[in-house]
């Protein structure tokens, strides 16, 4: 994963993209706790998961094995 | 038996006094809402009282018990709603300004079902604002019935509330990350969070699609099995008995564990073990990425919901709520993805651990009730949600039942855990735990006085 680099102007730049206009204020409040989330995100991504379903019930697959 | 002595019954014992002609459901219904009225000032726990509804229903009940029509176990019992449950011609707020004038047109298929099982509204209930981890200040906190200085946890505080200070026999709540099973934790008293989806969630209002569940709340396990079965129109009954019941304990300790609930913890797991369980430690793999997971499914999904007021009408949210409605907007949609995948193998980590025990068994929550709710994206509350979470992202039955009192008599919930579809024996085992500590089941005084 490369290194997060999260500024006020990227993540309101990022939920503009998603539909929402942030002021820098407001976005900068978001970088502390939206840091975290991707910190955890990129332990999550070092599972490897491969291609393990996003979507369905989340015991299916493993009743199934 | 004291007025106030019924309110605290069984559902069991009020359908047999019922059917024995000692007391009618209406008077029952009265009883229930003159309570209300008594309490409810101090509880906070009620956003709208149904009166002429609930004694409407309380009639009809009254009227067909008396003809020989008898609609099962929740015939002429007052129960109450989590206010984002739709209802008929009856406002539903979610505890928001955004919809503190709503009406809607239609009910929820939850609560055709539960009517036409002869169940009475009595109101619907207090909640954190649209389920989402803080008090909206229009509606404010709803108090805790051990300690009206504390909250009674969220999201569905109000039904947890109401059923511990005896303001009806049992209520519907909905649990995202806990908010069934927080709450009851706080309110001593038992809550599900079935399998996912078990009951519909038409005419709930979302808060993220993937994780929500509706469960039922109640003074007891068999009490929480009749409502589910109501709500769900299939039969739960299974027997369970503790001898040779193989538990393993997951998330015991931890750094924001609270002493007196370990204590209490520890104190149940030797009662078990004393009625024959067997109680091992299982270590379930990855467990701790589960904080971040539910986060980054949630998040997202709740932002969706609300595009259009966060847009529109941002200074009519609690500061927090908007907070994080903002904060599901910048997060990497492959971050959700991976969340999604993540929950998959965390199931499998819980499924490939319940081949070796019958149920997992841990604290309800780490803490007591606390002053206020913490946010839910924040340090305090992911710690709050710890627990509970995990059964949120897998999908897994998870009950919450009082194991016991804490050092300033606030309840301490113990959680059990069952494999998909073994709600029946998840209350079950919790029936046979609340009758072996029998201490842990009293009443929050202000039930009784």
């Amino acid at each position: 994963m490369p290194e997060m680099r999260l500024t006020p102007k990227l993540i309101a730049e990022s939920a503009r993209l998603a539909g929402l206009n942030l002021s820098l204020e407001r976005a900068a409040e978001l970088l502390p706790v939206l840091e975290d989330l991707l910190a955890g995100d990129a332990k999550i991504a070092g599972l490897g998961l491969g291609n393990l379903p996003a979507v369905g019930p989340t015991w299916a697959e493993a009743e199934g094995e | 038996m004291s007025d106030l002595g019924l309110l605290t019954r069984s559902i069991a014992e009020i359908g047999r006094l019922f059917r024995s002609g000692q007391l009618s459901p209406v008077e029952l219904t009265a009883l229930t809402l003159r309570r209300i009225e008594t309490l409810n000032p101090v509880l906070n726990a009620f956003i709208t009282v149904t009166q002429d509804k609930a004694l409407e229903a309380a009639r009809r009940a009254e009227a067909e018990l008396r003809s020989g029509k008898d609609r099962g176990p929740l015939h002429g019992i007052p129960i109450a709603l989590k206010d984002l449950i739709d209802t008929a011609g009856v406002r539903t707020t979610c505890a928001s300004r955004i919809l503190k004038d709503h009406v809607p047109q239609r009910d929820a298929p939850m609560v055709r079902i539960l009517e036409a099982a002869g169940a009475v509204v009595v109101g619907k209930t207090n909640l954190l604002e649209f389920a989402y981890g803080i008090v909206h200040p229009d509606y404010g906190q709803t108090n805790n019935p051990w300690d009206t200085g504390r909250t009674s946890g969220g999201s569905s505080g109000g039904s947890a509330a109401a059923v511990g200070a005896g303001l009806c026999f049992a209520a519907v709540g909905t649990d995202t990350g806990g908010s069934i099973r927080i709450p009851a934790s706080y309110c001593g008293v038992a809550g599900l969070k079935p399998t996912y989806g078990t009951v519909s969630l038409e005419g709930v209002f979302p808060l993220s699609w993937s994780l929500d569940h509706a469960g039922p709340i109640a003074r007891t396990s068999e009490d929480a099995r009749l409502l589910l079965e109501a709500m769900t129109g299939k039969s739960l009954a299974s027997s369970a008995s503790l001898q040779g019941l193989r538990l393993g304990v997951i998330q015991r300790g931890g750094s924001e564990v609270q002493a007196e609930v370990t204590q209490v913890f520890d104190a149940a797991c030797h009662a078990l073990e004393g009625a024959g369980a067997e109680i091992q430690e299982v270590k379930i793999p990855d467990l701790a990425l589960a904080d971040t997971a539910l986060l980054n499914v949630l998040l997202p999904e709740a932002s969706a919901v609300h595009q259009g007021w966060i847009s529109r009408r941002p200074e009519d949210y609690a500061p927090f709520t908007r907070f994080q409605i903002e904060l599901g907007f910048a997060l990497p949609a492959v971050a959700h993805v991976r969340a999604q995948q993540f929950r998959r193998h965390l199931t499998r980590q819980f499924l490939k651990v319940l081949e070796t025990v019958d149920l997992l068994i841990s604290p309800s929550v780490a803490w007591v009730a606390p002053p206020e709710d913490p946010v839910v994206a924040g340090d305090e509350g992911s710690a709050e949600g710890r627990r509970s979470a995990p059964h949120n992202l897998t999908g897994l039955p998870a009950l919450s039942i009082n194991a016991g009192f804490g050092a300033l008599g606030l309840p301490v919930g113990l959680q059990i855990v069952g494999k998909p579809h073994q709600d029946g024996f998840v209350l079950a085992v919790g029936g046979a735990l609340e009758a072996l500590l029998p201490a842990a089941q009293k009443l929050a005084p202000i039930a009784l006085t």
